[in-house]
């Protein structure tokens, strides 16, 4: 009904409504647009006024000369150590306590879930001082494994699995006992086969959201050797601030945050389905 | 006899089941309780007893008297309460007004969508970056445009008050309206279209339409998408960091700020562990209230 109206719209109803959602897209989409643009200029252009829309010389300079002056080879290498090693850790803790809380009956279930909800409020985020001085203690300062162990246990993965694994018929967790699987077998054999969407729905968002981290790594990293891309990209900036060069600083950008980018454009509607999951239930 | 062995068999496969939950969740809650819970707890017992810089009297509700009573931390808490309004109504706003014109059979509904929704997976440190370079003062694009409308064009965007708010406030609105925009979406997708139908043919008017049945209809949803904008404005601090760096003179100065500055640039674990005390109880707060409030508007889960 809601679409036939839209239908009926006199005409002019629509060219204006199309009128102000390309305004409005093209505000949103333009710094993209404007950081792709300036990443390619060279560093004529892009003091040159009036800009230009699009380079008119495009040139891979800025991004080489990004790529030289700092180590964005080891920032990727940390950046998706640390997410994916991240991700398979997660995919573990999360499913096995989904599946205590979507098929097991135990005193306190409800206490503990309470718990895990807490979690998805109080994110790491707001944690960052007592963290800081609890991985400190551990003498993990300045380690991959420190910037992820705030992460490992994930309330929302949690919440999207055991939603996903209330669903599964019993006949299935019969059929796996009668077969003699152990109650680990059954989740990885049994449960996990079942629930691809929600798998990849949460591993989406856990891969988008530890890529994107900032002020976590900011804090306990110190060197190359633990530091993601996003926390190199800053140092990066604020060494090359005095001399403004944009061009450079737009080009790193980029390198930053193009895989995301691009898997976001192919994969499109996979990104939307996981924002909308993890999102409405947590 | 029998029956009685029988309760005493049931029992002993349950207590097994049981310790097979606790044994499935431990991992999980051995992080929930280290990452989340102990610094809840570590927060408030350091705020107690630890001085600031060699002050006494900051054993015990020292640390809250010198943080309330100075200038700085009551500039932090009005900055985050400036913050959280200011970008949380117009991003939920614009996020309503979007998905509720998308939601019709309207083309080019897919390169809308992306359009809005793409700021979402960048990083907020990266894409602060290119705002500082659009917000710049001499060469950004932002002046260059209000000078070619001919509004004032030599704002120093990101060093000055209140532009710096302004400049953090929109870079929000940019990241969140999107995303907020999905999760309408979404709700609005789950409204029984039959309603509308009947609406119709009672007569009632577009206007008329959306008032008495998206809107109420959708509350549920809204108070999820409010609820988690609030919770990003007290948590959303990178372009803070990138942009501003809390000044020019505090002015951009939020809670979850002053803790980094206390905690990590002050070195002053009685005020850092005093303010991150008050986070805690203001998130814990929005919990309960999400989880109560949650559990009231019946039509949520879907």
């Amino acid at each position: 009904m809601n679409d036939s109206i839209a239908v009926r719209r006199p005409s002019w109803q629509l060219v204006l409504t199309h009128a102000v959602l390309i305004l409005v897209s093209l505000a949103v989409i333009f710094p993209l647009v404007w950081m792709i643009s300036v990443a390619f200029k060279p560093k004529m252009e892009i003091f040159s006024f009036p800009y230009a829309l699009l380079p008119k010389a495009p040139s891979f300079d800025n991004f080489t000369s990004a790529w030289s002056y700092a180590p964005f080879a080891e920032y990727y290498l940390n950046t998706v150590v640390i997410v994916f090693g991240l991700l398979a850790i997660q995919l573990i803790t999360v499913s096995m306590a989904a599946f205590a809380f979507a098929r097991l009956g135990f005193p306190g279930r409800n206490i503990l879930f309470l718990m895990f909800l807490t979690q998805l409020m109080i994110t790491a985020q707001s944690t960052i001082y007592p963290n800081y001085m609890t991985v400190s203690r551990m003498g993990l300062l300045d380690t991959r494994i420190g910037v992820m162990l705030p992460y490992m246990a994930s309330a929302m993965g949690v919440f999207l699995m055991r939603q996903a694994f209330m669903v599964i018929p019993m006949s299935l967790e019969d059929a796996a006992r009668i077969d003699g699987c152990s109650v680990l077998q059954t989740i990885a054999n049994v449960f996990i086969p079942q629930v691809k969407p929600s798998l990849v729905a949460f591993s989406i968002m856990s891969v988008t959201s530890h890529w994107n981290e900032f002020l976590w790594p900011l804090l306990v990293t110190e060197s190359t050797d633990s530091r993601p891309l996003t926390v190199g990209l800053t140092v990066f900036a604020q060494q090359a601030e005095g001399g403004a060069e944009w061009g450079l600083l737009m080009a790193a950008t980029l390198i930053v945050s193009l895989p995301l980018l691009l898997a976001f454009m192919f994969f499109q509607k996979m990104f939307v389905d996981s924002f909308i999951s993890s999102g409405l239930k947590g | 006899m029998p029956s009685c062995f029988l309760i005493i068999m049931v029992s002993s496969r349950k207590l097994k089941s049981w310790g097979m939950a606790y044994l499935l969740i431990l991992p999980s809650f051995i992080f929930l309780i280290l990452f989340t819970f102990y610094p809840i707890a570590y927060s408030a017992v350091t705020s107690l007893m630890e001085g600031s810089h060699g002050s006494a009297d900051a054993i015990g509700f020292g640390n809250y008297r010198a943080m309330f009573s100075s200038r700085e931390f009551r500039e932090a808490i009005a900055n985050n309460a400036v913050y959280a309004v200011c970008s949380t109504v117009p991003a939920v706003l614009f996020g309503l007004l979007l998905a509720i014109v998308l939601n019709t059979r309207i083309r080019g509904k897919g390169f809308y969508r992306f359009a809005v929704f793409y700021p979402t997976i960048l990083p907020i440190a990266t894409a602060s970056m290119i705002w500082v370079f659009l917000l710049s003062q001499s060469i950004g694009l932002v002046n260059h445009i209000l000078g070619f409308l001919g509004l004032p064009s030599k704002i120093d965007w990101v060093n000055t008050s209140p532009y710096a708010m302004v400049s953090i406030i929109i870079v929000y609105i940019w990241k969140y309206s999107g995303y907020y925009m999905l999760l309408f979406l979404s709700g609005l997708q789950s409204i029984d279209r039959s309603l509308y139908e009947e609406a119709y043919l009672e007569g009632a008017g577009a206007w008329q339409r959306l008032r008495m049945v998206t809107l109420p209809l959708l509350s549920p949803t809204s108070f999820f998408v409010i609820l988690l904008a609030i919770v990003n404005s007290f948590q959303a601090v990178d372009q803070i960091y990138v942009m501003t760096k809390g000044g020019p003179h505090n002015s951009t100065d939020v809670l979850l700020y002053y803790i980094y500055e206390y905690g990590f640039v002050y070195w002053e674990p009685g005020m850092a562990s005093s303010a991150s005390t008050l986070l805690f109880a203001f998130l814990l707060i929005l919990t309960f209230f999400y989880w109560f409030g949650g559990q009231r508007m019946v039509n949520y889960e879907r």
